[in-house]
């Protein structure tokens, strides 16, 4: 049988919300977080503390290979002065993998949405204190 | 201590890179130079991509330092699980497996895969067959290190005795790729990251040890295995639907391959492509040279080239059932590069007859987006015995699904061009007709 392994399951993570996007880098870090290690939502990615609580290179990098390979597209929005928002949303080609990978078999969506729903009523700051919980990581400074 | 001189390359993929002796001995030679003057990524220099100008000299040289890398890896990894006889088949084999990782691609024509198909139209040779006779005589015939050139035409052939080597070369893991995934990508400025040690790592070879013509290279059954090569094989897919297909350069190169084989009966041609010492002299811009030389349509179309004035996209329509009835063996067809190169062209043909037109003032062009090809895990199924497919335990593998596109192009010259409901019936019809 096949199984999601990490990017599958970041494209189900994507197309379970509204709109297939996700904004911000501190929410993607924190919401993938608390999956992995809340809801038991079998992503590799290694966390370690960092500035602002459990941060994840590798999936860093794994976004960043998904936009370069136009699977996610990025788009930074000016928030202040020399402050940016990055927010991240599946394109026509992602959706189109997102189908084609049939998480509804496993009940996987359904899970993923209920979760993000909780997580959606959290605004950043509560998000961040709440992925500090669950993975143990806190920041470093 | 040694007074030998030891000679380094800088390569902005793989840092740096220690040339063997051998190499030094034949990097001189016109065969080894040609590469330099053969664009890695043909025409699409021109059009789409003007970073991509890197050669086929330095993916040659990307390859030759994998190969050494992986065989390294490799032998490390069978002295660790104990399987002493692949070690040493690894060992024996090294200096073959290197000198074929830079001589693989020896023999490609100019513009690379631009001209892949009118080159075995030509000559009746691929690169692969013409390259046993560019290494056997047009390299000196003994390479040293006890290089056995025989050896080396096999793997660059895909036809050594222990298909686990031959793999490494060519094969769904092959380290031809893995440079030129990283390569292209770095000079199209398509940025992705992808951990190459860690991806290397996860190779092993598969196999009982005592059967070595039946050991293959696979990947470790692990987690990380898997995901490393979803993400490689995620990118792999990609680089083919933004960079390899992408469409005015591949018009481009269609352009190139009929003003090509608008000549294939000419002598000027012929030598060119079948006299190896003449082929030898043939690079990118020699090549434009001739064909603009010959004159006439060839010409022209050499000239647009040049200006990058391509042919007009009329038709894209996904090939399949639906939409066009096509016997199992064009089905079959589509699988194979050159096989959908040579449907093309006789489509292409039929298509100018039906519409009145010259030779190629339509251009037909067959592009499939293959899916991976068989990679197997180094875990067997209990009830077969057989090596798991990966497809069969990742879910990003299974879903990446080979498909074909027809399209037509047009002759910006062509003040009336055909509609498309009319292109879709003429294609509909050629395509039921074509007996293979």
């Amino acid at each position: 049988m096949t199984a999601n392994s990490d990017i599958a399951l970041l494209i189900a993570v994507f197309g379970a919300h509204k709109n297939n996007k996700i904004t911000g880098r501190t929410r993607i870090q924190k919401e993938i977080c608390v999956l992995k290690y809340k809801s038991k939502i079998p992503f590799t990615f290694e966390y370690k503390s960092y500035f602002y609580g459990p941060y994840s290179e590798e999936l860093s990098e794994t976004i960043n290979t998904l936009v370069g390979v136009k699977l996610l597209k990025e788009t930074v929005t000016a928030t202040g002065y020399n402050s940016y928002r990055y927010d991240y949303f599946l394109t026509e080609k992602g959706k189109e993998l997102f189908q084609k990978l049939n998480h509804d078999a496993n009940g996987l969506i359904n899970k993923l949405q209920k979760q993000i729903k909780t997580l959606d009523q959290l605004d950043t700051p509560d998000l961040v204190s709440y992925a500090k919980a669950v993975s143990g990581l806190d920041s470093i400074c | 201590m040694s007074s030998q001189r030891v000679h380094v390359v800088p390569d902005p993929i793989a840092g740096k890179i220690e040339l063997p002796p051998w190499l030094v001995k034949i990097k001189e030679e016109p065969a080894v130079r040609r590469m330099l003057f053969i664009r890695q990524l043909g025409l699409k220099a021109y059009i789409d991509f003007p970073g991509a100008i890197h050669t086929r000299y330095s993916h040659a040289l990307g390859v030759m330092y994998l190969a050494k890398k992986i065989n390294s890896l490799l032998i490390y990894k069978m002295s660790e699980k104990n399987k002493r006889v692949i070690e040493k088949n690894l060992k024996t084999n090294e200096e073959e497996l290197i000198a074929a990782g830079f001589l693989h691609d020896i023999a490609h024509g100019p513009f690379s895969h631009a001209v892949d198909y009118a080159m075995k139209e030509i000559s009746g040779k691929s690169h692969e067959d013409l390259a046993e006779d560019i290494i056997l005589n047009a390299l000196p015939s003994d390479l040293g290190n006890w290089i056995d050139k025989n050896q080396v035409i096999k793997l660059v052939q895909g036809k050594h005795d222990y298909p686990f080597l031959s793999q490494i070369i060519s094969g769904p893991l092959d380290i031809d790729k893995l440079d030129y995934l990283l390569r292209d990508a770095y000079h199209v400025g398509l940025k992705y990251s992808f951990d190459l040690d860690y991806f290397l790592s996860s190779y092993n070879i598969l196999g009982d040890e005592e059967c070595l013509n039946k050991c293959k290279l696979g990947l470790e059954d692990s987690q990380q295995a898997i995901v490393t090569t979803e993400l490689f094989l995620v990118i792999w897919k990609s680089m083919y639907d933004l960079v390899y297909h992408v469409q005015d350069s591949r018009i481009a190169e269609k352009m190139l391959e009929k003003a090509i084989l608008l000549n294939k009966t000419d002598s000027k041609i012929i030598d060119r492509f079948k006299d190896t010492k003449k082929f030898l002299e043939l690079n990118d811009d020699e090549l434009l040279n001739v064909l603009t030389n010959i004159g006439g349509k060839s010409a022209e179309l050499v000239a647009n080239i040049k200006a990058g004035k391509v042919y007009n996209a009329l038709f894209d329509e996904e090939l399949d059932q639906e939409h066009f009835q096509m016997s199992p063996e064009f089905v079959q067809g589509l699988k194979k590069t050159e096989k959908s190169n040579e449907l093309s062209d006789k489509i292409s043909k039929q298509f100018n007859e039906q519409h009145n037109k010259t030779e190629y003032e339509y251009i037909c062009d067959i592009i499939t987006s293959k899916a991976p090809s068989e990679i197997q895990i180094d875990k067997q199924d209990v009830e077969t015995g057989e090596y798991i497919e990966l497809r069969k335990k990742s879910s990003i593998v299974g879903a990446i699904q080979s498909r074909s596109r027809i399209k037509i192009y047009s002759d910006p010259k062509i003040k009336d061009p055909v509609q498309q409901e009319i292109i879709n019936t003429t294609l509909k019809q050629i395509i039921e007709g074509i007996k293979i």
